[in-house]
């Protein structure tokens, strides 16, 4: 009977952060559903329900399917490597040997570092005046969606990487 | 906990205080029978003090008016959001307003604008090229009095062609040719054939209009806000914007990256034999210590085969603010702006070339201009863009299925049938 009033407890005490989560993470995510039914224009005072319209025309549109792609690819190259590199170098990095703790932190730093901060420090390679990989492809736009995301993957595999290390040596 | 509300609505109470006493500042500066109206303006080229003298010129033939000119920022993406967040709120305490030609319909189905029928006379009607009238006419009503025009035109190396022994070209077939011509000839690696507007931005709209106009294609059907057909024309138009590039190789890779400022800057620098481009490049291709200076030629934009030359229609309007508490006086400003000894100044000093027909026969302007004779017929037969409140959105449209285009990432059938699906999407709106 110890057990029922500690569970009741225990669900009493994630009530606050589940309101939270629900105020600023789920009634964003159905806002911007139930926005997506509506066609709107506000200062013009147009404002109407056009149920699945949006989505019927996405389907339709080469571009959402090139982007639908890109994610896709994003996702699994980059989540891919970050799993590898990760569980690798958090093998290594639980052993123990001279100057591991320094070691640690230098790998951490990436971590602590904001991702925006990351992104940002990854932008000039990428970006079409210092243009260090797309050049070869001619023109700079031309150089296509998915190189750009190959470009992304492997700015984003550093920190993540990093990132995975405390789950992985921590447990 | 409540002290520190206290505190911050008292700090938002005396925030809001001090913002609605800066928004009247300038009318509490002057005395009671002076009125002042709020003008907002883009950055005009050229020397700055040409708008500042007309503007006292004009408060000294209306003592009782005073002009508070603001400029904005020089991006326009900016100034159109200035725009929205003031003249949506309604405190933006603006009177007059320049707005770029393709802002007017949306400012005034928003109702940020008055319309000016009553004020556009016949008279002024009769002297202001008809084009530029149409453009700022929506839903009957017109909205904006246009203030200075552009549309694209052609700039040539007038020494080149004549090494060549070449004329300038007509048709796009021609420069094609002439620009292969020279380039093998003058075996230059900086030399470039033919450079235009690739970016992704306003500015690949513009251009590629220009190409589908001369080929007698449509983006918009007869009716003017519902897709046209992805016809034939429409489509060999943009393929041969791609084949610039990619099969004639007369325009380099990062046209497709390259605005009005890197046109202007290469041709000027003396790195191209052909540029599009808008009149305003012409004064700083023939300013003093330019590279180019003497060398450039301006004429129409070539058109493929049997059809009529078709060049974009740019420029700005004044219009006045709904919220305007001085409407009369905005109107006399407006007046004094459009009229054309105003124009004329602004020529003269600015480049800016004007929105009355009179002005391209003025003897003082033809002899400082000497290429005015070949842009006023130019101008005459500019068209305006799709003259919709949803022209942002069908802009944004083009923009992207023409990048994805000229990149080669899809071919124009596949690109025009994508953008038509979507911008008639967008055009449901218009009945909504």
């Amino acid at each position: 009977m110890r057990d029922r009033s500690e569970i009741r407890t225990g669900y009493a005490l994630l009530l606050p952060a589940l309101a939270v989560m629900s105020l600023v993470a789920l009634y964003p995510i159905l806002g911007s559903f139930w926005l997506s039914l509506r066609h709107r224009v506000l200062p013009f005072g147009i404002d109407s329900f056009i149920g699945l319209d949006h989505f019927k025309l996405l389907v339709q549109t080469p571009r959402f399917w090139n982007s639908l792609g890109v994610t896709c690819y994003f996702a699994v190259v980059s989540v891919t490597l970050e799993v590898a590199l990760g569980v690798g170098i958090a093998l290594l990095l639980a052993r123990k040997f001279r100057g591991v703790g320094w070691i640690r932190a230098v790998i951490l730093l990436p971590w602590a570092i904001p991702t925006a901060v990351t992104a940002k420090s990854w932008l000039p390679s990428w970006s079409g005046s210092t243009l260090v990989a797309t050049s070869q492809a001619g023109s700079q736009t031309g150089g296509g969606d998915a190189e750009v995301a190959v470009g992304v993957a492997r700015g984003s595999s550093s920190p993540g990487t990093a990132a995975s290390i405390p789950n992985s040596t921590g447990g | 906990m409540r002290t520190r509300a206290a505190l911050t609505a008292a700090v938002i109470f005396v925030a809001s205080l001090q913002l609605s006493c800066s928004s009247d500042r300038p009318s509490a500066s002057n005395n009671s029978d002076t009125t002042t109206i709020v003008f907002r303006h883009g950055k005009v080229s050229g020397d700055p003090r040409t708008l500042q003298d007309l503007i006292r010129r004009f408060e000294a033939e209306n003592p009782t008016i005073h002009v508070h000119s603001e400029p904005l920022p020089s991006s326009t993406d900016q100034q159109h959001q200035i725009y929205a967040i003031n003249l949506e709120g309604g405190s933006g305490g603006i009177d007059v307003l320049a707005m770029d030609v393709i802002w007017i319909a949306e400012f005034g189905r928003a109702g940020w604008i008055h319309p000016l029928d009553d004020l556009v006379t016949s008279e002024l009607r009769a002297d202001i090229f008809p084009n530029a009238i149409q453009a700022a006419t929506y839903r009957g009503h017109v909205w904006a009095v246009p203030w200075y025009l552009d549309a694209g035109v052609l700039y040539y190396r007038k020494d080149l062609l004549e090494k060549y022994r070449r004329v300038p070209p007509s048709t796009w077939h021609e420069l094609v040719e002439t620009a292969r011509l020279v380039l093998d000839g003058e075996r230059n690696p900086r030399l470039q054939g033919f450079i235009w507007q690739g970016r992704q931005y306003e500015g690949l709209v513009c251009n590629v209009l220009e190409f589908i106009w001369g080929n007698g294609g449509e983006i918009l059907g007869p009716d003017g806000w519902s897709p046209g057909p992805a016809t034939s024309a429409t489509v060999e138009a943009l393929a041969f914007m791609r084949d610039l590039i990619r099969l004639y190789r007369v325009s380099p890779g990062f046209v497709t990256t390259a605005d009005e400022e890197t046109s202007r800057h290469l041709f000027g620098n003396g790195q191209a034999i052909f540029t599009r481009n808008w009149p305003y490049a012409w004064t700083i291709f023939e300013r003093e210590g330019s590279p180019v200076r003497g060398k450039v030629g301006v004429r129409a934009l070539p058109i493929f085969d049997g059809h009529r030359p078709s060049s974009t229609l740019g420029g700005w309007h004044l219009g006045i603010a709904r919220e305007s508490r001085h409407p009369e006086e905005a109107w006399r400003f407006i007046e004094f702006l459009t009229s054309a000894e105003a124009q004329k100044t602004m020529a003269l000093r600015a480049g800016l070339h004007p929105a009355r027909r009179a002005l391209y026969e003025d003897p003082d302007l033809l002899a400082a201009q000497p290429h005015l004779p070949e842009l006023g017929p130019i101008l005459a037969a500019a068209r305006p863009r799709p003259v919709t409140p949803f022209y942002p959105m069908v802009s944004q449209v083009l923009q992207s299925e023409f990048s994805a285009v000229l990149a080669g990432l899809r071919d124009p059938e596949t690109a025009l049938r994508s953008a038509h699906l979507q911008i008639q999407h967008v055009m449901r709106l218009e009945s909504l």
